[in-house]
């Protein structure tokens, strides 16, 4: 009869432990990598799904289409397809619901260059980005944008 | 600002892209300086109620034309301030506050009255004195227009003022339901500048058992017992509970505005519990009688109203008849013969001495001859004992001549007084005044035939209040063909109560006058006659344009045609237009159709219009008072309801 480290016990011998441990095949590490592989990848989807739902809460409602909306505008202030990349993507920074809403006021152009800088602080981009929002500043409300108020 | 910049502006003013509203708002709620008046004018000029909505949100940082310009657009713009109402941001609530606070509009009242229960007190403080000021004003503008009508009520607002006060009264209704303690005195004063015209509905949350908001009306009147609360001071005498609470403060407080105002609402002296409760408010006449020349300031009708109202007090007999002598040296003839008929009524030695000095001439000031022989009449009539059978505060007893003059003074009176007295009250004057005065019909009948139309259209309206159609039959026939639509109106109304085939078809005649009331007034009528070709005549007013009579064209069809009312009944109460709701739902009130249960109930919920739900809360009651007393009818044993052969 083969003596078991339980049986070991009961008949007061210290029982070697490593007997308890059955070696693991291949085929169970794959398993067991895959399982906590999926595990992770649930955990995390539900993380980003969680972090996108409170995101989209907090950002304004959208009225209409903005897109839209900026593209007529910069056609008509004169503005490129340069520009308008870039105020989106400030837009969507500041949680502007409507980029068109910046070439109205001189407060939102200046937030809008403060946010630029913070995004883009060691990178070469930023020297371009605050160019063409100077050059938005000049065209619509004809001052530098170091001049407009914040 | 460059070309550019205006092109673009341009161009947000004038597009239809829902977007530009919020472009422009954006860019408005972040600037704060100069450019924000170029900013609040595009989007005013827009006109869209989210563009407005922008603009309210960045009502305190605008400028004076813009809030100005704001303002002119309310109550235009209700849509848009119930949205910005419900914001997350408390500096925008209180935008809505101070721009309803600055209007002024009545029909605005709505908003504030949710805005009394904000999560944050100061937005609910500030609604509360937005909501009182709103409430002065409107009473200041009625007290405006009011001033030289002789009997002050809603029957004699204009159209707009009647309108306003009805859009208060609703919010009233809903703020009074429930409010913050901290907040009773400014709701409750709102509600008691209106004290005397508050609809029942609302009058009786002051005067329920151990009403709190009863009892705080007190303390507001001990605590301020300004003019503006006259009229509730004597309405309240209507009620035993709060009367009696009332009258006592009544007598510390009567000033002499007070007591001008306090005369103006007199119309209730009829009223039996008014007269109960005056009893008890001896001290404030006492004080209005050490001050006689506060009653020269009185008009001659508050003159005649003080005087009824003396009389019922409990002041001592030699000081109610040194004011009267007062008032005869200041009033005119008219109210020289009321005194002298009232001292007549006060069966005393002393009454009799003041008699005698009038009939003797020993005034140092003018009688007119009438007064002065109407007295000589009465102290010849009453015994040396002072025991003449008469009632204190009743008219005195007169000689029943055809051509008495004391009589049509009591007419006039009644004539002037009857529409708002209640059934009862207005029962026991009208038998009292036809037992004294033989030629009662023929007034009545002068005044059907005057050249004035309101004094025909009155005329009606006395004999429709006092049943007395049967009596006047021609004279109604004659009036239904006047040239007023309102003598009409009323007519065909009165016609409803006679009976015969003349009388159906007079009324089948007027289903097709030119004015509205007439038709609608008509098609009431007719239900009481219950004509065979019933529906025929009223199938095509199912679908009528104007409410009132597609709403009596229903009710009138209901019995016969249950189906097809309930249907058209039905559709009504859908209608887009809210005055057609109300009416489908006053039209419930009086058929209780239990089919309807549900949808009413929908409507009390859901409707978007403050005064449709409150009807519909109205109609549901009803409905459940039928249904209760129905159900009490139904259960029967089986054999007894189909035991016929």
């Amino acid at each position: 009869m083969r003596m078991t480290g339980l049986s070991m016990l009961a008949f007061g011998a210290d029982p070697n432990l490593k007997l308890f441990q059955d070696p693991l095949g291949r085929v169970g590490v794959i398993v067991l990598v895959v399982v906590v592989v999926g595990m992770l990848v649930w955990f995390g989807g539900g993380l980003f799904a969680m972090y996108r739902r409170r995101r989209a809460e907090r950002l304004p409602a959208v009225f209409g289409d903005p897109q839209d909306m900026l593209d007529r505008v910069c056609v008509l202030a004169g503005l490129g397809v340069s520009d308008r990349y870039l105020l989106n993507k400030t837009a969507r920074r500041m949680n502007l619901p409507q980029p068109a809403a910046i070439l109205l006021s001189p407060v939102l152009l200046r937030r809008a260059a403060d946010t630029w800088i913070r995004a883009h602080r060691f990178a070469p981009t930023q020297n371009w980005g605050l160019h063409r929002l100077d050059l938005i500043a000049r065209t619509l409300f004809g001052k530098p944008l170091r001049e407009l108020e914040s | 600002m460059t070309d550019r910049f205006e092109r673009v502006l341009q161009f947000l003013r004038q597009t239809n892209l829902v977007a530009a509203d919020q472009v422009l708002g954006c860019a408005l709620s972040a600037e704060g300086g100069d450019r924000a008046p170029v900013l609040a004018e595009a989007l005013l000029r827009r006109g869209t109620d989210p563009a407005v909505a922008h603009v309210v949100r960045a009502y305190h940082k605008v400028d004076d034309a813009s809030r100005k310009a704001l303002v002119g657009l309310c109550p235009g713009i209700s849509g848009a301030l119930r949205s910005v109402s419900q914001d997350e941001n408390v500096q925008v609530r209180m935008n809505v506050v101070q721009l309803i606070c600055a209007a002024r509009h009545p029909k605005l009242s709505y908003i504030l009255s949710y805005l009394l229960h904000d999560p944050i007190p100061a937005v609910r403080t500030a609604a509360a004195g937005a909501y009182k000021a709103l409430a002065l004003a409107l009473f200041i503008r009625l007290c405006e227009s009011t001033r030289d009508a002789d009997v002050p009520g809603p029957g004699n607002l204009s159209g707009e003022l009647a309108d306003g006060i009805s859009h208060f009264f609703s919010s009233l209704d809903a703020a009074l339901e429930s409010f913050p303690s901290h907040l009773r005195t400014e709701i409750i004063e709102a509600a008691m500048y209106f004290g005397p015209l508050l609809p029942e509905g609302i009058w009786s949350k002051f005067t329920g058992d151990r009403s709190r908001i009863g009892r705080a009306a007190v303390e507001i009147f001990q605590r301020d017992s300004s003019a503006h609360f006259a009229g509730f001071a004597f309405r309240s005498l209507t009620d035993l509970e709060l009367g009696k609470l009332m009258a006592k403060i009544v007598a510390s407080v009567c000033g002499t505005e007070f007591i001008r105002r306090f005369l103006t609402f007199g119309w209730y002296r009829y009223d039996l519990t008014v007269r109960k409760n005056l009893a008890r408010s001896n001290r404030g006449f006492r004080w209005l009688v050490g001050n006689h020349p506060a009653l020269g300031d009185l008009n001659g009708e508050a003159q005649i109203r003080f005087v009824d109202l003396l009389l019922l007090t409990t002041i001592p007999q030699v000081e109610k008849l040194s004011a009267l002598w007062t008032l005869l040296g200041l009033a005119d003839p008219f109210v020289q013969e009321h005194v002298v008929s009232q001292a007549a009524g006060m069966e005393s030695p002393e009454a009799r001495k003041f008699l005698a000095r009038v009939t003797a001439g020993e005034a140092d000031f003018p009688i007119s001859n009438r007064a002065s022989r109407m007295a000589g009449r009465f102290l010849a009539r009453m015994s040396p004992t002072g025991a003449s059978g008469t009632v204190i505060g009743s008219p005195a007893p007169l000689e029943t001549g055809g051509s008495e003059p004391g009589i049509e003074q009591y007419f006039d009176q009644f004539w002037i007084a009857f529409e708002p007295l209640e059934a009862e009250t207005f029962g026991s004057a009208l038998e009292r005044l036809r037992r004294l005065d033989p030629q009662f019909d023929g007034q009545v009948q002068s005044k059907l035939t005057s050249s004035d139309p309101a004094a025909r259209a009155r005329a009606v309206r006395l004999i429709l209040k006092g049943k007395m159609a049967t009596r006047f039959t021609h004279e109604l026939f004659a009036v239904c063909d006047d040239i007023d639509a309102a003598v009409r109106a009323s007519a065909v109304r009165a016609l409803g109560e006679l009976s015969g085939p003349e009388v159906e078809h007079k009324i089948i005649e007027s289903l097709d006058d030119d004015d509205p009331r007439v038709q609608a007034n008509a098609v009431e009528a007719l239900e009481t006659f219950n004509p065979p070709d019933l529906l025929a005549l009223l199938e095509d007013r199912l679908e009528h344009p104007n409410n009132r009579i597609r709403a009596n064209a229903i009710k009138a069809i209901l019995k016969p045609q249950y189906t097809l009312a309930l249907r058209a009944l039905s559709s009504m109460l859908d209608h887009p237009d809210p005055t057609f709701r109300r009416s489908a739902l006053w039209a419930v009130i009086k058929t209780t159709p239990l089919h309807l249960g549900k949808k009413i109930n929908q409507l009390a919920q859901d409707d978007p219009d403050p005064e449709v739900r409150s009807a519909a809360k109205q109609a549901l009651g009803a409905m459940v008072q039928y249904w209760k007393e129905t159900r009490k009818v139904e259960p029967q044993p089986a054999g007894s309801a189909e035991g016929g052969p």
